[in-house]
């Protein structure tokens, strides 16, 4: 089974990660757009510095704008066992990712055993999980919650808030509200609004915020990103250290600009890549075919699949080791990187 | 003695950093100290003599003669003299701005004026996204100067400005005045969607009715008010305005509730 492409080529992985180690050598402004565990992230944060890349979450839009909070403004936030334990009144803000619905179904079923006599309220702005009583205000979620937080402040707001009742005898009655929300449900200036609405109930209440990010290895890759650098991904290596713009960093950007002149791309994930015809790119990718457009292709399994990984999981707020559960030969994206890396000159 | 010029070469092959190209600091440099500076941004490592012939000595007046959306930084923190581009410029450009004057001739990127604390920065055509705004990590924006913006601005201009006058002259995108501390926005032409949201104090003057406001705004009448007279004729005189916009008894809404409440966006009654 081949493992690389250099081209349409079949060649070994060692050929394949010589041909990558030479393109990034040649590379003036080379960018890097991830996605993979944390493993993968570590070893193509340390190649980035290497060779000057500036790097980002594949299709990285929704990672920034729920970063931007952090870096922009800061957050009271909770862990997720934090809330299903203690939170006796939950909402839930704007959409969530399909991949938390599941397990936020059970929790919102489930008893806080350490607050609230084992009863949670639930309420919802947007459509959340269909479960629980709609606080509503206008037509989107931002709309809401300005006019929530108006209103909750003893303020006038131009609509009329839907439940505004009921969730102010909720919160009363409550000895912890959590609002959940997510980066795919919610813009920026929404999630500042949000934190806003629980920095407010906290000056006489317990309150705090719970992130379930779109995408759980995206948000991964930011905390490896931050404990390696001191940033979040948008991070470049141009000039030796590290520099933090979202905006100058965005990789989308630099390739729509001309800026970037080699575009590697790490996925362990099943989605196909579409690279631009007109630029070198290396793929790191778990396919079976060369990735159209790519110069250099490496074959690599998906984490938690093939191999063990590290990832981080959004139901418990840390890093989770998964097992591999069909365990092959493939590589790792970390050893492809390194593969890479190590064919570098010193 | 002549103005400091700075002739394009060619097209710039990376961003450049030209924080460092303003009145304060060339005025200590000699023409070759000048040319070594280091303002590329990637492994190209581009220095001024790379990508521009220098000539000149007045170091208080600087000329860029051509633009490039690749200018990253134009003007920043300068505290006097004059600089003035012949084109276009990237990111940045006016930030930390102190005192002074730049113009530019051509659009502006985004951030352009980002927590500049002073002077005047007219831009000739667009600007872009965040004008006035600071960047990740910083707690204000603009925080006083005057900025001049003749064409269309991007989205969230005079995002969390503290103080100083921003004014637009076609339009701009959403959230124009989001999360203002203080200040004045002024939006001739076209506001996008919301405008004043999350903010706290500040006046935003619209010359048209937005199409959407946030429901943290409430309409309190037409007062009658000289501020709006004195805005009127500052606008005037700076060529912005034909004719006055707001008149004696502009519309008003108070806002945003959310948060304080005590700012204010006026359209023309």
């Amino acid at each position: 089974m081949a493992v690389a492409w250099i081209g349409n080529r079949e060649v070994t992985g060692e050929q394949a990660a010589r041909r990558a180690a030479e393109l990034l050598v040649a590379s003036s402004c080379p960018v890097f757009s991830l996605n993979g565990d944390v493993h993968a992230w570590r070893a193509a944060i340390m190649l980035a510095e290497r060779v000057g890349a500036a790097y980002d979450q594949l299709d990285g839009g929704v990672l920034a704008r729920e970063l931007a909070l952090f870096t922009g403004k800061g957050a009271i936030t909770v862990a997720p066992g934090e809330m299903r334990r203690r939170a006796d009144c939950i909402v839930i803000v704007g959409e969530l990712p399909a991949v938390s619905r599941g397990w936020m179904k059970e929790l919102v079923a489930s008893p806080p055993d350490l607050s609230g006599g084992g009863k949670r309220d639930v309420f919802r702005v947007g459509t959340g999980l269909g479960s629980g009583k709609e606080i509503a205000a206008g037509d989107g979620a931002a709309q809401t919650l300005a006019a929530l937080r108006a209103q909750l402040s003893g303020r006038v707001s131009a609509v009329p808030v839907k439940n505004i009742e009921a969730f102010r005898k909720a919160l009363e009655k409550a000895a912890y509200t959590a609002f959940v929300y997510s980066g795919a449900g919610l813009d920026e200036l929404g999630i500042e609004m949000l934190q806003g609405v629980v920095a407010d109930i906290n000056k006489t209440k317990r309150a705090a915020m719970v992130l379930l990010p779109a995408s759980d290895d995206a948000w991964g890759g930011a905390l490896v990103s931050t404990w390696m650098t001191g940033f979040a991904p948008r991070t470049g290596f141009g000039r030796g250290m590290p520099e933090y713009d979202p905006w100058r960093f965005d990789v989308a950007r630099m390739i729509a600009d001309g800026e970037a002149d080699l575009h590697l791309v790490m996925s362990a994930g099943k989605q196909a890549l579409a690279l631009p015809r007109k630029m070198n790119a290396i793929a790191i990718a778990h396919t079976d075919k060369p990735v159209t457009h790519a110069a250099v292709t490496i074959r690599i399994g998906a984490a938690g699949v093939d191999h063990e990984a590290v990832r981080y999981s959004s139901r418990t707020g840390t890093l989770v080791l998964v097992e591999a559960a069909k365990p092959s030969s493939h590589l790792s994206a970390m050893s492809a990187i390194r593969l890479i890396a190590e064919a570098l000159p010193c | 003695m002549s103005a400091i010029v700075f002739t394009l070469r060619h097209e710039p092959p990376e961003r450049l950093d030209l924080s460092r190209l303003v009145p304060d600091v060339l005025v200590e440099l000699t023409k070759s100290e000048i040319e070594k500076i280091e303002i590329g941004t990637t492994k190209y490592g581009s220095r001024v003599g790379d990508i521009f012939r220098v000539k000149g000595n007045n170091a208080a007046n600087v000329v860029f003669e051509a633009g490039s959306a690749r200018f990253d930084g134009v003007g920043t923190g300068m505290t006097s003299g004059e600089v003035r581009v012949a084109g276009e410029v990237g990111a940045q450009t006016g930030r930390l701005m102190r005192g002074g004057s730049l113009l530019i001739e051509g659009d502006a990127g985004p951030f352009a004026a980002s927590c500049m604390s002073g002077g005047r920065l007219e831009v000739r055509g667009n600007a872009g996204d965040r004008l006035g705004g600071p960047l990740a990590g910083e707690m204000a924006g603009m925080k006083g100067g005057v900025v001049i913006i003749r064409g269309r601005a991007g989205e969230r201009a005079a995002n969390r400005m503290r103080r100083g006058l921003i004014a637009v002259g076609k339009g701009s995108g959403d959230y124009a005045g989001s999360r203002m501390i203080a200040g004045t926005l002024v939006v001739l032409g076209k506001a996008g969607a919301m405008p004043g949201y999350l903010m706290r104090r500040g006046t935003i003057v619209l010359g048209k009715t937005p199409t959407e406001l946030s429901p943290g705004f409430v309409e309190t009448g037409a007062p009658e008010i000289a501020f709006s007279g004195l805005l009127d004729r500052w606008l005037v005189d700076e060529g912005i305005l034909d004719k006055p916009l707001l008149g004696r008894a502009p519309r008003r809404w108070g806002g945003d509730n959310a948060v304080l409440g005590l700012g204010e966006v006026f359209v023309k009654g």
